[in-house]
């Protein structure tokens, strides 16, 4: 009892007191140090935690047809997003999600369980499915307007137009070569927010807005596209093929009024599209252009005065080169022909004559000229340049084989640039499928795809190749692509397609390229199929299966673009 | 002054009173409005989204306040030292009331948690009002002891088995705020009725053992309490709150943002408005708000302090003590817990917070301390009480006090 006389309550309340204070003192220290030595991490903490930076896409612009025919556009949709803060019940909610967005209920759920304030639960929803959720009234589950990229004529021209992303980005084809002029520029959205997203009063907000993209033009014809797919989809279905290509040109200009590829797909459901019918075979599949190559080796033998026109050949079954022998397609002897029967008849005979008169070098470079071996520079994604060996790395024999196109590859592209050279006079044209940027949005005037041409041949040669190809038409292999009152030349081309371990029998890609004038070259037009299955006896040649289609869709582009009759007749 | 005191106890303060009267209501006028305003600031956005009326909480604060302050008035005016005759009953009603809320249909949860008691317009938490009662049954019991309560037993009997029985209670909501600090209150007026040091400590160290015991048995408190030494370890879930208060405090940084202009009330910050309205103070005022709010409360414990010492008889020094150690514990809770150096409690800040009940309830408890204020002694050198025991060391004659047992000392 005697320590608690000391202890009185003056000295108990006192330490009391001391207590108090000693608790707000560190209290106090706690807050110094949180509001001033620290202050600017928790600050800048805040600022990325509220400050969110949005991308403000453009407007993203339309592409036509040369006619101005709706080919890709923009329609609205939303973003269906989440705020799993909000969401009591993510199981039931990612339910009744699950069916009108085509997703699994358990991947949707993963979603509504994230710890954060914004996810997206789906990205450019249509506006009827966003119409059928907004209908449940979900909590927690909101909506952002977007644009959508939409193909109104589905598979049309799928290849060339390519198509655009989940954040209208360019992702294959005229979508993504022109991006920069379609997507327009950017905008930026700079937004102090709520864990939901929703502006704070008072908080940051900048907006810099979008710029919108410029529409296109093509030089594709929707028309002629139209008719070049059905034909080409009929054919491919008719001889059960792997697929084709058909590709319609201005031959002087390089306008590409068509490009078909089977098969194909639809741009509005690019995310379901298999590597198959991603690739273009007008562009992007190589193969050994066979018997069509021999225009190529033929204006090479004219340019270089290498043969007379008159010059009679005397064409046996067979030849020997380097010790081993090559024959023709059928093994009957051609008799005697001047170099326009050695390309009418497609002998190879003959053929491997004209190239042996050229020598390899003077050869290759006409292959060359032509555009075998480098890229045509296209304005599509996925082109091929496929492969032209220099002539160091010929082998003995390869000057039998690729004068009449073996042991060379290219692409049905290269091909029809190639007869549309000759078509030409000679001046090889430079394809593409943009017509025009129209910049009037901006202000400014419209630009205009400037083509430029490059000579391969002489004028004169190539007025005798086109009277060559002619006779193809008129009295050779390609008598199934004429058509009344219009110069039509052409050649066939069969060949054999090449495995690991050399050519596989049976495996054929067959061709036709040929073009249609009337005294001024209108229409550069090549068929190709891959891989057609016999149907009857009938031997499969490109005369019976591509010429008739070449013809088709040549009467039509005739049709379609008013062209007079007229132009050399059979000789 | 004594006898003048018993005759008049509802004597005005005067300019005789002690300075700490109007420190006191000052300070608790000025922490209550402020309060106000802040709640207003800090629930508008919340009462937007939740209620469709940006003032929802601001309005039921109001009328609690005016409840409150003319609580405070009466109380201050009024000698109510007649309820320590129904001591007893109030803590056996409070204890009724706590009993009610356990079960269904009359409590209502929320959080987790059953709190609140529903009477029609009027919704209140009973655990608020349990700590006065507790504090008037221990005021009560101890300022008959001050002579035996060296005796373990006597210090003991009833004050631990009525806060036991309370803490009980309270723990089965669960709410192990108010628990911690009534514990705390009862230890504090244990510690100024004169309880032995050695007792104390036992007291002290078993109350930790149970706490200890408390937070490791159910998960929740473990993680929330372990979560503040390092919140950054789950910055999602339970390092969520603390970060989200310490990012209000920082973004604050000397003078704040502005009234009005916090960006953490917007939904980022749970509980903005009631148990951390002291981190939207801090954003919107900075340091300066913040330390004006410590000090405010460091004046009021010095009051409060004060107060006691200068109290007139040992049960008015032991409410003193009672109130105001109800007052500064809840404080230091709250403010360490939204500074990050305590764990989260759910205590709410005193007079500033939003919550109807505690606002009233705390404020009419300020009326009592006022009215003790109004009689105190102009100076600290003695207690006018026959049977103070620190008579000796004051060296002073004790004024004989009619309902006091004048006993002497116990002597060893």
């Amino acid at each position: 009892m005697a320590a608690r006389r000391k202890d009185s309550a003056q000295t108990r309340l006192f330490l009391l007191l001391i207590v108090f204070i000693a608790g707000l003192a560190a209290i106090s220290a706690r807050l110094v140090v949180v509001q001033s030595v620290e202050a600017k991490k928790f600050a800048a903490l805040a600022i990325g935690q509220r400050v969110r930076e949005v991308e403000l896409s453009g407007e993203r612009g339309n592409i036509y047809d040369r006619n101005g025919a709706e080919l890709a556009v923009n329609r609205d949709a939303a973003s269906v997003y989440a705020t799993p803060y909000y969401i009591d019940d993510p199981a039931t909610t990612a339910f009744k999600l699950a069916p009108i967005l085509g997703q699994k209920p358990s991947d949707i759920e993963a979603k509504l369980r994230e710890k954060t304030g914004f996810i997206y639960v789906a990205r450019q929803v249509d506006m009827d499915a966003v119409n059928e959720i907004k209908a449940l009234k979900l909590k927690g589950i909101n909506y952002l307007p977007e644009r959508k990229r939409y193909y109104p004529n589905g598979t049309l021209a799928a290849h060339a137009l390519g198509f655009a992303g989940i954040d209208n980005q360019g992702l294959a084809g005229v979508e993504s070569v022109y991006d920069n002029v379609l997507k327009g520029k950017a905008g930026k959205l700079l937004v102090e927010g709520d864990p939901a997203g929703a502006p704070i009063p008072g908080g940051i907000y900048s907006r810099q807005d979008a710029t919108e993209g410029d529409p296109v033009y093509l030089t594709i014809d929707k028309d002629i596209q139209y008719k070049a797919e059905v034909e080409l989809n009929k054919v491919v279905k008719d001889y059960s093929a792997q697929g084709g290509s058909i590709i319609v040109m201005n031959p002087k200009t390089g306008e590409i009024l068509a490009l078909a590829s089977a098969p194909g797909f639809d741009p509005n459901n690019y995310g379901s599209i298999t590597d198959l019918q991603l690739l273009d075979r007008a562009v992007g599949q190589v193969y050994e252009p066979g018997s069509t190559a021999k225009v190529i080796t033929a204006s090479a033998a004219l340019e270089e005065k290498a043969v007379g026109l008159d010059e009679v050949f005397s064409l046996p079954a067979e030849i020997t080169v380097a010790g081993q022998q090559f024959g023709e397609y059928d093994g009957e002897g051609k008799g005697d022909q001047t170099i326009s029967g050695i390309v009418a008849l497609s002998s190879n005979v003959g053929t491997i004559e004209l190239g042996q008169r050229l020598g390899k070098d003077r050869l290759y470079k006409y292959m060359t000229a032509f555009g075998l071996g480098s890229t045509t520079g296209v304005d599509l994604t996925g082109e091929e340049a496929g492969i032209l060996p220099e002539p160091d790395d010929w082998s003995d024999t390869s000057i039998a084989t690729i004068p009449y196109g073996q042991g060379v590859s290219g692409t049905t592209l290269q091909m029809v640039n190639v007869v549309a050279a000759i078509a030409n006079n000679g001046k090889k044209p430079q394809p593409h499928v943009l017509k025009r940027v129209d910049r009037s949005a901006h202000g400014r005037a419209s630009e205009t795809f400037k083509a430029k041409d490059s000579r391969v041949i002489s004028e004169e040669t190539a007025g005798r190749m086109q009277e060559i190809m002619i006779d193809t038409v008129e009295k050779g292999t390609g008598k199934n692509a004429r058509i009344a009152g219009y110069e039509v030349g052409g050649k066939t081309g069969t060949a054999q397609k090449s495995g690991p371990d050399g050519y596989v029998a049976g495996k054929l890609i067959v061709t036709f390229a040929g073009y249609v004038s009337n005294l001024d070259p209108q229409l550069a037009i090549i068929v190709s199929i891959d891989e057609p299955q016999a149907t009857g006896p009938q031997p499969l040649y490109a005369a019976t299966i591509a010429a008739p289609v070449f013809r088709d869709v040549a009467e039509f582009s005739i049709k379609r673009l008013k062209i007079a009759p007229g132009g050399r007749g059979p000789r | 002054m004594a006898k003048r005191a018993a005759k008049q106890p509802a004597r005005r303060a005067t300019a005789e009173t002690g300075g700490s009267y109007y420190l006191l209501l000052g300070i608790v006028v000025a922490l209550s409005l402020f309060g106000v305003v802040m709640v207003f600031s800090a629930s508008h956005a919340t009462a937007l989204a939740d209620y469709g009326d940006s003032f929802y909480f601001i309005k039921k604060q109001l009328v609690w306040m005016i409840f409150g302050f003319v609580g405070m008035f009466i109380l201050a005016r009024t000698d109510w030292r007649f309820v320590r005759r129904y001591a007893v009953i109030l803590y056996v009603i409070t204890a009724g009331l706590l009993a009610m809320v356990l079960v269904t249909g009359y409590g209502i949860a929320a959080n987790g948690a059953s709190r609140w008691i529903d009477l029609g317009p009027v919704r209140f938490q009973p655990s608020e009002i349990a700590k006065f009662a507790l504090i008037l049954f221990a005021a009560t019991y101890l300022a008959k002891k001050r002579e035996s309560i060296g005796e373990w037993r006597e210090m003991a009997m009833p004050v631990l088995p009525a806060f036991g029985v309370m803490a009980i209670l309270i723990m089965l909501q669960p709410d192990l705020g108010t628990t911690l600090i009534a514990a705390g209150v009862i230890f504090i007026m244990l510690l100024v009725a004169g309880a032995r040091w050695r007792h104390l400590l036992a007291l002290g160290g078993s109350a930790v053992a149970a706490v200890a015991v408390l937070i490791a048995t159910e998960g929740y408190r473990l993680t929330r309490f372990t979560s503040f030494l390092n919140p950054w370890k789950d910055p999602q879930n339970s390092g969520f709150q603390i970060i989200q208060s310490l990012i209000a405090l920082g973004s604050g940084h000397w003078v704040g943002v502005g009234l009005g202009m916090s960006k953490q009330k917007f939904f980022y910050l749970p509980a903005a408005h009631t148990d951390f309205i002291l981190a939207i103070i801090g954003e919107e005022f900075g340091l300066l708000g913040t330390m004006a709010v410590v000090v405010a409360f460091g004046v009021l414990a010095y009051a409060g302090v004060k107060i006691a010492l200068r109290a007139t008889t040992h049960f008015d020094r032991l409410i003193a003590t009672g109130i105001t150690a109800m007052i500064m514990v809840q404080a230091i809770l709250n403010m360490g817990a939204v500074s990050g150096i305590l764990p989260i409690t759910g205590v709410p800040l005193p007079f500033v917070s939003y919550g109807g009940t505690s606002l009233s309830f705390t404020l009419a408890a300020v009326g009592v301390l006022l009215n003790i204020a109004s009689h105190e002694r102009k100076s600290n050198e003695g207690i006018i009480d026959a049977s103070d025991y620190f008579r000796g060391r004051n060296g002073r004659t004790p004024v004989p006090r009619a309902r006091s047992g004048r006993g002497t000392r116990a002597t060893s």
